[in-house]
């Protein structure tokens, strides 16, 4: 095997020196999906000022309205209008407070379960690990989808719920990457001379291993955010999540699968922005992870 | 010992799918007719042996489960596990071309974008996982109908049949499910292709591709192969999904099914017959593991 020719030119005078500069600032702070993600926020927090109908009014005779750029389609509808001739933009806008508050919620539950079970099952050991890891192994073990349809049918479809399961059904895997920090940091030196100088076993969860991990649960963070709005938008794409007539993006896609034909609009601006979203919080995790913990394999 | 651990696991979880499906309401009240009156519900109650109390319940269906006997559907009428039974094949062909089409694409993409990091295949294939990731299955499912079936008429949207049936739902489903795995694939290589007996061995000038294939990609599937078991609960979930949209007839479609009709008996036969499929195949990819990895001893 040739060894490869390295080339060695400073960079300033690299030819296209700026551009790739430019290109490796881009690299490196993901605009775009930061960019994204604050646009969902902005649009769920204002969603009444920025919506151009209430999500809710109904008008039979602008039904299935295209929107304005085919044919048939006009600018009072900008993305068209659904079934009950509702104006998607507007559903559309106001869906991503659900997804946004059961991604949020969510992810405080599961997390807020999910770290306090690691730090205890990895500092303590034993016993105390052994009883949380099969907790853990049974959680993860149990299909998390058919899990969570089947707690969203039996607790009955709402917002709440919603939230519930998901901290039920994802707490393990932040348990499970939590507890292996957590046994890695407590050999360290500077725990012991903590409990050397007399701090009890709480104050050390508390003040010198959780900061520690904070990395680790960031990076857990963005990527479980993601994967409950993907969740989400599934069970409330099977009928099992926040019930009609809310505006959810699963609802929205779920409600034009019959229409793929006559309206395929009410599918496809709905999955989009999933799509988008959830793009765009999985390539800032990647960000994350690179810049916080490059060690840190998949979470 | 890991069998200990995976069948006290299996009994942990039919414990509590078994009282989950119970919380779900009443099943009578499902099955029987709007004008049945109070005796008919009593008769009724006493005939399918709801009216003892749950633990015995559920000693009474672990016991025949063991056996092989799931139970009878409230709703169809016919034994759940002949109902499984009937469904499996579907589910296993569509997994079985899910999982071929999953590893071509993790293996070929991951190995190229770890082995030529930097370049335009491994910005492509990163991307390809990223969206595989990041895009919702069932949307996906639509997206393709809508393009394959409707615009272009190639393929059937629903339903099993032919060779034809397979290719959008092995293919959406296959995708989202390479994702991980080729994201998993590309770290650990780089990782590997960066340690030292990959330098030692690229300077006793050992053939580049001998170093890839022999040194490196060993070593680069361990960590892989850890995540079996979660790739596994991605595959079945992602199987509910996609038999959901396509309206494929196997046991993720009936899991959907079961849970809507609140059939009780099938939730919990469907739920516990996957996790115990689970479970199984964890326990094998262990033991593969060991075997692979000769650090590892149970």
């Amino acid at each position: 095997m040739e060894p490869e020719a390295i080339e060695i030119t400073p960079p300033d005078e690299h030819p296209g020196a700026k551009a790739r500069a430019t290109v490796s600032l881009m690299r490196r702070y993901p605009v775009v999906p930061i960019l994204i993600v604050l646009a969902l926020i902005f649009t769920a927090i204002f969603a009444n000022f920025l919506a151009p109908y209430s999500p809710y009014e109904q008008s039979l005779p602008d039904r299935l309205k295209p929107p304005f750029w085919v044919e048939g389609g006009s600018t009072r509808h900008l993305l068209g209008t659904d079934l009950l001739g509702r104006d998607v933009l507007s559903r559309l806008i106001f869906g991503s407070r659900i997804s946004l508050v059961v991604a949020l919620m969510g992810i405080l539950v599961a997390g807020s379960i999910g770290a306090v079970l690691g730090i205890l099952s990895g500092f303590f050991g034993g016993k105390v690990d052994a009883l949380i890891m099969r907790a853990c192994d049974a959680t993860l073990s149990l299909p998390i989808i058919l899990l969570a349809l089947l707690l969203a049918v039996i607790l009955g479809p709402s917002l709440a719920n919603l939230i519930y399961i998901m901290g039920l059904v994802l707490w393990a895997r932040y348990a499970r990457v939590i507890r292996g920090e957590v046994m890695s940091w407590k050999e360290q030196e500077f725990i012991a001379y903590a409990r050397v100088a007399g701090a009890s076993s709480l104050k050390i969860m508390i003040r010198h291993i959780f900061p520690n991990i904070v990395n680790t649960l960031m990076v857990l963070v963005t990527f479980q955010t993601g994967y409950v709005i993907i969740l989400e938008s599934f069970l409330s794409f099977l009928g099992a999540g926040v019930p009609p007539p809310t505006p959810t993006w699963g609802g929205m896609v779920a409600e034009g699968r019959g229409y793929i034909i006559t309206g395929w609009w009410l599918s496809v601006f709905s999955g989009l922005a999933i799509s988008m979203v959830v793009l765009s919080l999985n390539l800032f995790g990647d960000w994350l992870r690179d810049y916080l913990d490059p060690k840190l394999r998949q979470v | 010992m890991r069998t200990i651990q995976a069948l006290v696991t299996l009994f942990l979880v039919s414990m509590l799918v078994f009282w989950l499906a119970r919380l779900s309401g009443d099943p009578l009240d499902v099955m029987m007719p709007m004008e049945a009156s109070a005796e008919d519900y009593a008769r009724a109650r006493k005939h399918l042996g709801l009216d003892k109390p749950l633990p015995v319940q559920y000693a009474r269906y672990i016991s025949q489960a063991v056996t092989g006997d799931l139970g009878t559907s409230i709703r169809a009428k016919i034994p759940v596990s002949q109902m499984i039974l009937e469904r499996l094949p579907n589910s296993l062909r569509l997994a079985a071309f899910s999982i071929t089409i999953a590893l071509l694409l993790a293996l070929l993409l991951g190995m190229a974008a770890a082995v030529k990091k930097g370049s335009i295949v491994d910005t492509v294939s990163r991307f390809i996982a990223v969206a595989g990731m990041s895009i919702p299955i069932f949307w996906l499912a639509i997206m393709a109908i809508l393009l394959f079936s409707v615009h272009l008429k190639l393929l059937p949207s629903s339903r099993a049949g032919g060779f034809k049936h397979y290719i959008l739902p092995a293919v959406v489903l296959g995708w989202s499910f390479s994702a991980p795995m080729m994201r998993m694939l590309r770290s650990s290589m780089l990782e590997v292709l960066d340690s030292e007996y990959v330098k030692l061995a690229r300077i006793k000038g050992v053939k580049e591709r001998w170093i890839i294939w022999w040194h490196a990609f060993r070593n680069a599937l361990i960590p892989v192969i850890t995540f079996a078991g979660f790739y596994l609960g991605l595959l079945v979930g992602g199987v509910v999904v996609t038999e959901t949209v396509f309206a494929w007839p196997g046991i993720g479609l009936l899991a959907y099914e079961a849970v809507l009709w609140k059939d009780y008996p099938l939730i919990q036969g469907v739920v516990l017959f996957i996790t115990s499929a689970v479970l199984t195949i964890n326990l094998c990819v262990d033991v593969l593991y060991a075997y692979i990895d000769p650090r590892i001893r149970y």
